[in-house]
């Protein structure tokens, strides 16, 4: 390939990643996360910990709505006890705004309270908004499929820049004094090994964020605005037209009882109700089929009756439900049990870290090898790589401890804040201090995680381990080693501040001057250079002061 | 640079759309059958013009690379279209 089309790649690769890097960090970690949903759901309610809401509370909960909602009886679903620990009905207000309400704490014997809300405020639901919006209304979703794009046009050109070298760098990781080459190595070997993975988590993210848009140009460029009205029974299990029944609408049990029989591999997560009371009244029943990569199935019941009107499910669907069911399979992870899960855990954490060590691979090929003032552009990159990225693992991991010592507040909350206060301290703080510091203080905070466990909730990991709870005693472990990771990485960061090459901006500022370790600009001073290694070092200039042109 | 992303911004969109839409009409059993494989195809057809355009030597080519295909896949949306 000639020199120029792959220059042209590198920087399509450089500038997408640099764009879309920040959001799909969140994404990433956030999605990461969120394979573990029911599990971080259960986990950060003490109350419901050991005692699940039952189907039949499910059913007071529908039933209260209904009552005192008239939108709701139009339609409404329900997402079941067997797959959430804290069930919730959603239904569309007259509007059109989404509702959600839940069954809130009451004395024992008395009607339990209806907790209504349009936004889901736990730390799970927060996880899964930042991964597929970054938790911003409407937009985000829309947001995160142009990022999904931006991630999978990186992706392609990658692959291309890199695939004059892949075969001879593919196992290789080259530690040792060329910084760069060591995290090129590192970049590229996760990016390539990987690489199926990532591709199909771009595209099934782009699809599942941009469906409606994507359904709506369709509409118009190709099918000559015939698709919108396929579109429920392309997508959905019930049929265009019921033939009404005369009856009295089934309840949740007998629901259920109809779709297992119907399909006796599919698992009940949510029921969604049309047309509640009317002659022809329809309960969806969704849920996850056992071994197949198109997991999504549904069963659609004939309310008053229980006739079984419509279903797709592996082996009983055409080609529509089959490729939408495999496009949510793909993306979620949840088609082979808990070993894919676990997988898909470690899949998304390395693209995480794929999406950081290319914006770190930014700063160090642009490095001034000669100057220990960097320009100030790296400077405020580094500043920005630190304070977003690792204030938002800061930010997640204080979002658990709040989640459990101020159930008040929302998880949401508890992380804007967290990142505000870590860009905050990033922008004010020279790169290699922000970062260590980030570091260090997201090791302490997941220290915290089984520690606040165990104070504040009458669980704690050793209990949790006896009783062989997997799903608690989980939470608690990985947060112990990812404090011990971002341990290791604040101590790497800081051995590389004091010990490498002062001209980076990774460099601990001097602390000439009687300064503290701000962002002084007055960088290296001798002893420093000679502190570093000679080889290293060709020539480190003792920079007068100067004005600093990022802060006037 | 920013010639060629707009050329597989705008025509590349256009093409990938086009052929989505002439892949779902030539299949057997009607374009109702395969609504979601030709709209889960879209981002992967699209990336692919997408990414072809820079590997043009120039600018001017990857318009008319790009505006060809554009062209070739209206003519087979229209033609599936009418004929099945």
């Amino acid at each position: 390939m000639r020199a120029q089309t792959l220059r042209q790649y590198l920087s399509v690769h450089t500038w997408a990643g640099i764009v879309a890097g920040f959001a799909l960090f969140i994404a990433m970690l956030g999605g990461a996360l969120t394979v573990f949903h029911h599990e971080i759901e259960r986990w950060e309610q003490p109350a419901t910990r050991h005692a699940p809401m039952t189907l039949a509370q499910t059913e007071q909960l529908a039933e209260m709505v209904r009552a005192k909602y008239p939108a709701a009886r139009e339609q409404m679903g329900v997402v079941l006890p067997s797959h959430s620990s804290t069930p919730f009905a959603y239904w569309q207000a007259t509007n059109g705004d989404w509702m959600q309400a839940r069954l809130g704490p009451s004395a024992a014997g008395a009607e339990p309270s209806l907790v209504i809300g349009n936004a889901r405020p736990g730390l799970s639901s927060t996880l899964n908004a930042l991964h597929y919006s970054l938790s911003i209304p409407t937009y985000g979703l829309y947001l995160m499929g142009v990022v999904s794009l931006f991630y999978g046009m990186a992706l392609i050109s990658g692959v291309i820049v890199h695939l004059p070298r892949v075969t001879r760098d593919i196992f290789a990781l080259r530690p040792g004094r060329n910084l760069k080459r060591f995290w090129q190595d590192a970049h590229n070997a996760i990016g390539v090994l990987s690489l199926p993975f990532h591709i199909v988590f771009a595209l099934t993210g782009a699809l599942l964020c941009l469906s409606l848009p994507l359904m709506m140009a369709f509409n118009v460029v190709t099918f000559e605005g015939k698709l919108m009205s396929e579109i429920p029974q392309v997508t959905g299990a019930v049929p265009a037209k019921v033939a009404p029944v005369d009856g009295k609408p089934l309840d949740l049990q007998a629901i259920l009882a109809r779709a297992e029989h119907a399909a006796p591999d599919m698992e009940a997560t949510a029921v969604a109700w049309t047309g509640y009371g009317k002659p022809d009244a329809v309960a969806e029943v969704y849920g996850e089929a056992n071994n197949s990569l198109g997991v999504f199935a549904a069963v659609a019941v004939r309310l008053n009756d229980g006739e079984i009107v419509g279903q797709h499910s592996p082996g009983a669907r055409d080609t529509n439900h089959a490729v939408m069911s495999m496009v949510y399979g793909a993306h979620f992870g949840n088609f082979a049990g808990d070993a894919m899960r676990w997988v898909y855990f470690v899949l998304g954490l390395m693209g995480a870290v794929l999406v950081y060590s290319g914006n770190l691979l930014w700063l160090e090929s642009r490095r001034k090898r000669n100057a220990a003032l960097q320009p100030a552009n790296l400077r405020w990159m580094a500043k920005a790589t630190a304070g977003v990225f690792l204030g938002t693992c800061l930010g997640i991991a204080v979002a658990f401890v709040g989640a459990l010592v101020a159930p008040g507040m929302t998880a949401l909350s508890i992380f804007v804040a967290t990142l505000a206060v870590s860009v905050m301290f990033a922008a004010l703080t020279a790169p290699a201090v922000a970062a260590t510091g980030l570091l260090v203080a997201t090791a302490l905070v997941c220290v915290a995680i089984p520690v606040v466990d165990a104070a504040v909730t009458p669980d704690n990991l050793v209990r949790s381990l006896a009783s062989g709870d997997g799903v608690l005693a989980g939470v608690d472990l990985i947060a112990v080693v990812c404090a011990v990771i971002f341990a290791l990485f604040a101590r790497a960061t800081w051995q590389r501040a004091r010990r490498g090459d002062p001209n980076s901006v990774w460099a601990r500022p001097a602390l000439a001057n009687g300064q503290t370790l701000r962002d002084t600009d007055t960088a290296s001073t001798t002893e420093r250079a000679t502190d570093a290694r000679a080889d290293n070092t060709p020539m480190t200039t003792t920079l007068p002061e100067q004005p600093d042109p990022a802060r006037t | 640079m920013w010639s060629r992303t707009f050329a597989g911004l705008v025509l590349g969109f256009f093409a990938a759309m086009a052929l989505c839409g002439a892949i779902a009409y030539m299949t057997p059993a009607g374009w109702k059958t395969a609504i979601i494989p030709v709209i889960a195809l879209f981002p992967l057809v699209w990336l692919g013009l997408f990414a072809a355009v820079y590997a043009s030597r120039t600018a001017t080519r990857a318009w008319i690379g790009l505006g060809a295909t554009t062209v070739v896949a209206w003519a087979a949306l229209l033609l599936a279209r009418a004929v099945w």
